[in-house]
């Protein structure tokens, strides 16, 4: 039974939100489970902190290497939370009662903490791509080699150093842009995206049957 | 030997498909760490896909014969937010030094600071995703990327159940179906271009 | 020697990039860049619109994509007021109505004269991810009852008579993942049949061009190069111009250590020849 039930449940809401998206009377159900599914979140966040609790908790107290930052996550956590849910939506002595208001300390939080530390770690990314660029780009065999020599111009002639130094070597009208934009991206690159969009449309469509016919059960543990 | 198994979800939550099949994956790479007496890290983004993931190392442990091996530890919910998720994975990483990592799910951004930051720790990386425009970071930094839909025929054929593997040649017949309507297609509408006629709109024509 | 060489420390190749973006941004060029196809197409939609136009604006990015997104958004709005069109700002992303805010402050200092309620208004972030499209398709007071502020559409002079989305001229977001600028095309464009305008990060971009060359995206904006190209059109003075300077330094100099890497691999392979 306590495989089953999660089966059938599985089964009759996926047949259920499949049929209502066809039968446009029956949306209203779709809009309901959306609901449903957030209420569900809502309180699935309560494991999860408390998890978040349980884990950097006993690192505090065993004094595991780096606790520190254990402090320093359960701390920035609470104060997140002291200042959206206590402090900005009760209002006190501050202005509105939504959080994200202009002028909310949860608001001055989210731009002068959070705004500069998403950035920061996004821009990481720049980093990472040179170094793993200049350890994974080899021409080893010839598909290699088609894309380096594909990433190289693309990264080359897409940005303005590049297109001046090409208009310097060849007449005017021969657009780099033009050939990149048309061939490169309109051509080599819609052909590779639309193949791998369609395949895994097709894959998908595979998986979410299977899911709601109950063939594929591995996603609820067990056998 | 003695190192852990890192496993991410990626960032989607329970509702997304990826991540129904990197819960899928999960239990086969969990139940293999539990024979192996090897502890596995599962790191989620989501508070119902940890949830689901705890759900799943347990019963994998347990079906492996280990079930005092399972900790409540190895499944983690890091963040909601998809930097400070690769910030907390990334940290985990650095201190706990897996030996294999495996990026299962829907990634964006974040899928080159997960790969490079592993292979600076020397792990071997496995990678799947769907997500057409992170497979060329996976691709160019880890050892073996699942691409686009095999993320969704792993799981099918790490089971070995012969109606699993059975709708993989399902999914062949229905990419060889698309194949041929877009050949088809492709032709028919070459044909209207270039001698304003084609099946289509003769089939239109008869019909109206 | 070759051996460093090509096993060069990470931390010296993230060094050579930080020096290549930073310089650039020291000593601009001045370079000039070629707006491309779908740029125009873009900027060339919005200048289609009639006087007075109601403009709905999807801001579906958040701070780490800030940087990407939002000078293309500051220079769409940038348009849109200069040609007394009005903007009714919207989010599906969490952070966009926040980002909203810091949008609507800059267009405060750049447009006083400009007042919130008659030429442009934030009604806000709506959870629900497709839902919220499908549903403001069919009933957009219905899901944007009041903005932000809590003060109930009928009382916002430009959108006191606006009941339906079909009465908007056009749908923009400025995306950066899920949920954005997908959600916009499969509902807002293909199904309620909207001229949609997508701006994007250049990662996601290659993704989003089936969508315009199929046309059922009006116009496509791509990464900090898109920005620069759309501040280009409006003449509207922001941040991608300077950004795409450093861009293309640190894109000669990851080319000139791949060319190297390649080079080091040829020299090791010979030298393994020899032996």
């Amino acid at each position: 039974m306590k495989r089953q039930i999660p089966l059938l449940i599985t089964f009759l809401s996926g047949i259920t939100l499949v049929i209502q998206y066809y039968v446009l009377p029956l949306n209203w159900i779709g809009k309901t489970f959306a609901g449903w599914f957030q209420a569900i979140t809502a309180f699935a966040y309560v494991l999860a902190a408390i998890s978040l609790f349980a884990v950097n908790g006993k690192k505090i107290r065993d004094r595991a290497p780096g606790w520190l930052y254990n402090i320093v996550l359960l701390v920035s956590l609470t104060a997140t939370l002291y200042m959206g849910l206590i402090c900005d939506f009760i209002g006190l002595g501050y202005p509105g009662y939504q959080p994200i208001d202009e002028g909310t300390a949860f608001d001055w939080m989210f731009q002068y903490i959070y705004n500069p530390l998403s950035a920061t770690m996004f821009s990481l990314t720049a980093f990472f791509i040179a170094s793993a660029s200049f350890r994974a780009f080899k021409a080893r065999s010839i598909e290699s080699t088609l894309l380096l020599s594909t990433a190289f111009i693309v990264m080359i002639f897409r940005v303005p150093l590049g297109e001046y130094l090409w208009l310097k070597v060849m007449p005017d009208g021969w657009s780099i842009s033009w050939f990149i934009d048309t061939f490169i991206m309109g051509g080599f690159n819609n052909a590779g995206q639309r193949a791998i969009q369609i395949s895994s449309a097709i894959g998908l469509i595979s998986v979410s049957l299977k899911i709601i016919l109950g063939v594929e059960r591995s996603y609820l543990g067990g056998e | 030997m003695g190192k852990p198994v890192l496993y991410v979800t990626g960032l989607a939550d329970v509702d997304d498909i990826q991540t129904l099949a990197a819960l899928s994956i999960l239990s086969h790479v969990a139940k293999k760490t539990a024979e192996y007496d090897t502890s596995i890290l599962a790191t989620t983004s989501r508070a119902v896909t940890f949830s689901a993931a705890q759900e799943v190392v347990r019963d994998a442990f347990t079906i492996a014969g280990r079930p005092d091996s399972f900790s409540v530890e190895s499944v983690r919910y890091i963040s909601d937010d998809q930097f400070g998720y690769a910030a907390g994975v990334d940290g985990m990483m650095v201190r706990e030094q897996p030996a294999a990592n495996f990026y299962m799910g829907k990634f964006y951004a974040e899928s080159l600071i997960f790969a490079e930051t592993g292979y600076a720790t020397g792990a071997i990386q496995i990678a799947g995703t769907a997500q057409a425009n992170q497979l060329p970071f996976f691709v160019a930094a880890c050892d073996y990327t699942l691409i686009g839909e095999e993320l969704f025929a792993a799981s099918a054929y790490l089971s070995g159940d012969p109606l699993q593997v059975g709708s993989l040649r399902g999914q062949d017949v229905g990419k060889a179906i698309v194949m041929v309507v877009l050949v088809l297609a492709s032709f028919d509408a070459t044909l209207q271009v270039l001698f304003d006629w084609s099946f289509t709109s003769y089939l239109g024509a008869l019909l109206s | 020697m070759l051996d460093k060489l090509a096993n060069l420390d990470r931390r010296i190749i993230y060094l050579i990039v930080l020096i290549s973006v930073i310089v650039p941004l020291l000593n601009p060029m001045g370079l000039k860049i070629e707006p491309s196809e779908s740029v125009a197409a873009s900027f060339q939609t919005y200048e289609d619109l009639p006087e007075g136009a109601l403009v709905l604006m999807s801001i579906d990015y958040g701070p780490s994509t800030a940087v990407e997104l939002e000078p293309m958004a500051l220079a769409a709005c940038d348009q849109l007021l200069r040609h007394n069109q009005k903007v009714a700002f919207m989010a599906l992303y969490p952070e966009g109505q926040a980002l909203t805010n810091r949008l609507i402050g800059r267009l405060k200092e750049l447009y006083p004269d400009k007042k919130y309620g008659i030429d442009y208004v934030n009604l806000g972030y709506k959870a629900g991810n497709e839902a919220v499209p499908l549903k403001m398709g069919l009933d957009f007071r219905g899901q944007f009852p009041t903005d932000t502020r809590d003060k109930p559409l009928s009382e916002i002079p430009m959108l006191r008579s606006v009941t339906q989305l079909k009465q908007f001229a056009l749908v923009a977001t400025y995306s950066a993942g899920f949920p954005g600028a997908l959600e916009h095309i499969r509902i807002t464009a293909s199904e309620y049949g909207m001229p949609l305008v997508v701006g994007t990060t250049a990662v996601q971009t290659p993704q989003y061009f089936p969508y315009y060359d199929s046309g059922q995206v009006k116009g496509l904006i791509g990464g900090l190069r898109g920005a620069a190209e759309y501040e280009i059109l409006t003449g509207f003075k922001g941040a991608a111009v300077g950004g795409m300077e450093a861009q293309s330094i640190a894109h000669f100099t990851i080319a000139g250590l791949i060319i190297l890497s390649n080079i080091l691999t040829f020299l090791q392979f010979l030298r393994k020849e020899e032996q």
